[in-house]
């Protein structure tokens, strides 16, 4: 038996948020909705047959969620540094005017 | 002058680059064993990059895929897939690999798997696996150096000849700087192969067809085929494309080559950024494989062989400048991969093998030593591979890509916790079982109702570990604490 709470499922809004949004996409490139959705040459996108350009639409879609997250996440760890140096420094502002007015 | 001294001047030219930074390298490096294996763990955002799209794309992509499509037609487009999904793999999957070899000194895929699993025996199948997989690689990138030069030399270099030169000059780098002379090595050819790849497709779509567009004009108007799945050969067939994505993402991210990489990066934000970023270079390496292939399809039909669409459209309607860069840049293709090989191989036999079994406690240079006579072993072995012609290796190679593979349920039971935990018995049965599938699914009976044959190995190999699992003794509650306490922290600790 594990000590921790599965990984496999994301624990917080914005990443099962993300998950779901990368899945998603990511099932409209693999079968069947590949064969049933892209599968003609027309309507021509940008000079493109039809497969080509909904695929590169679709991997570029995906990209953007990866760079999304990576970006949701560098945030939150800023954040997170803030509110640490933050509390760090209370705690020590609380000590010092602690010390000072000891006896 | 004449276009072939020209074509192989250049690759030459490459090559004396790279053993100037191979010795430059050396003078950078200390006698220490992490340094030598792993870049000192500090490869930064761009280093690693590079080395990382380098070291997947290998002369396949530059010179396969375009033959791909060549014969296949718009199918292969699928390779866009798998490459996203590598991206997104290094995103959840490496970053926590990073962060467990950070926290207890892995250095090769065995060190994290029998660290968890509590087994030498998990460790010598994993290294096993490993390197089996993995060192016929070498033999296939050898020669397809070996193709490179006799094709920009006008067979007057022959394939063996080409092969072992290319063998010499990548070994000879690796021993002089280690992983650092790789990487920078790599930071070359990962740039090279970009530029060359791209440039050589759109001068052969402007000159023969005008412009993209007008190359997919006349596809549509001659060879519709092409632009429908599963093309004319009924090759990518739904089984087919999904297997392929899978096998070729997953397959690949654990190859010993690409999870030792995980290792070395400085930061988890260096290896987040990086898979968040690096399938815009993967995905978009195929689009001018694209125009080649397709290209060529129309231009030249019939080829006997097809993986060559590239350079003999090059020799046929591209100035000798260009065709002789474009050479070098698939040369750096093939040689980035090829040293990655060489390298992670020589890691895993010094670090698991002979630092495990042979010789403990000796010092940091020993142990180097020993890796760069490793690596003349393995020169040795992959050039005998590379001109034996065997019929064994056919098979091989045919297994090599869906053999990494076979790690994924170990892995994914070190670097997520969960409530159910794998067992070594679990794993060593399922790798067992998955290896067998493998050979029944990709040699006796190729790719059962229509399924990659890799999809029938892992899926057996999942169903064995999971059941085995059960019935079996789990790591020990101070180890699972230990380990999956540290990917806990990792994740969910800010």
């Amino acid at each position: 038996m594990g000590h921790f709470r599965s990984h496999f499922l994301p624990r917080t809004p914005t990443g099962r948020r993300l998950a779901a949004l990368f899945l998603v996409l990511f099932a409209f490139t693999q079968p069947p909705l590949v064969f049933w959705i892209g599968n003609r040459a027309e309507p021509w996108i940008g000079g493109m047959p039809f497969l080509f350009a909904y695929l590169l639409a679709l991997y570029f879609a995906l990209i953007g969620v990866l760079i999304w997250r990576a970006q949701t996440e560098e945030s939150a760890d800023r954040t997170s540094d803030r509110l640490r140096r933050s509390s760090q420094r209370t705690r020590r502002s609380s000590d010092r005017s602690r010390k000072d007015t000891e006896p | 002058m004449e276009p072939w001294v020209i074509a192989t001047g250049l690759i030459f030219l490459y090559l004396i680059v790279t053993i100037i930074l191979g010795a430059v390298a050396n003078r950078r490096m200390s006698v220490d064993l992490e340094d030598f294996l792993l870049y000192g763990r500090k490869a930064g955002f761009v280093v690693l990059y590079l080395t990382v799209v380098a070291t997947y794309h290998s002369a396949f992509a530059f010179l396969g895929s375009s033959g791909f499509f060549y014969t296949h037609g718009i199918g292969f487009w699928a390779a866009g897939a798998w490459t996203v999904l590598v991206g997104a793999i290094t995103y959840v999957i490496g970053s926590r690999i990073w962060a467990l070899g950070k926290a207890f000194g892995y250095m090769t895929p065995a060190d994290l798997l029998a660290d968890f699993y509590e087994s030498d025996a998990v460790r010598i199948t994993t290294a096993v696996v490993s390197v089996v997989f993995t060192i016929l690689y070498i033999q296939v990138q050898a020669k397809g150096l070996g193709y490179i030069l006799a094709t920009a030399s006008g067979d007057r270099i022959s394939v063996e000849s080409g092969t072992l030169i290319l063998l010499v000059v990548a070994a000879a780098y690796l021993i002089m700087g280690g992983l650092r002379a790789v990487y920078w090595t790599d930071v070359i050819q990962g740039a090279w192969m970009y530029v060359a790849v791209w440039a050589g497709a759109l001068v052969l779509t402007v000159k023969l067809y005008g412009s993209p567009a007008g190359l997919w004009r006349r596809v549509a108007a001659e060879r519709p085929d092409l632009l429908s799945l599963p093309g004319p050969e009924g090759f990518f067939t739904p089984g087919m494309w999904f297997g392929m994505v899978i096998v070729l993402s997953f397959g690949i991210v654990f190859q010993p080559h690409m999870m030792i990489r995980y290792y070395t990066a400085a930061s988890a934000r260096t290896i987040k950024w990086l898979g968040a970023t690096t399938p815009l270079y993967l995905m978009t390496l195929f689009i001018p494989t694209v125009l080649v292939g397709l290209g060529g399809a129309l231009a030249m039909p019939g080829l006997e062989n097809p993986d060559r669409i590239f350079p003999e459209m090059l020799s046929a309607h591209a100035p000798a400048i260009l065709t002789g860069v474009i050479l070098a840049g698939a040369t750096a293709a093939a040689m980035s991969t090829l040293d990655s090989i060489l390298h992670s191989n020589m890691t895993v036999l010094t670090r698991d093998v002979y630092q495990r079994y042979i010789s403990r406690d000796a010092s940091q240079g020993h142990y180097i030593l020993v890796g760069r006579l490793i690596v003349v072993v393995l020169l040795a072995i992959g050039y005998y591979l590379s001109v034996a012609n065997a019929e064994y290796l056919v098979v091989l190679v045919t297994l090599s890509g869906s053999g990494a593979l076979q790690l994924m349920p170990a892995i994914l039971g070190v670097c997520f916790p969960s409530r159910r935990l794998t067992t070594r018995t679990g794993i060593l049965a399922g790798i067992a079982a998955g290896l067998v599938t493998l050979y029944i699914t990709l040699v006796a009976f190729p790719h059962p109702l229509g399924a990659h044959g890799g999809i029938w190995g892992l899926a057996a190999n999942f169903v064995v570990t999971v059941f085995a699992s059960r019935m079996s003794r789990p790591p020990s509650d101070e180890t699972v604490l230990r380990v999956h306490g540290a990917v806990e922290r990792f994740v969910y600790d800010r």
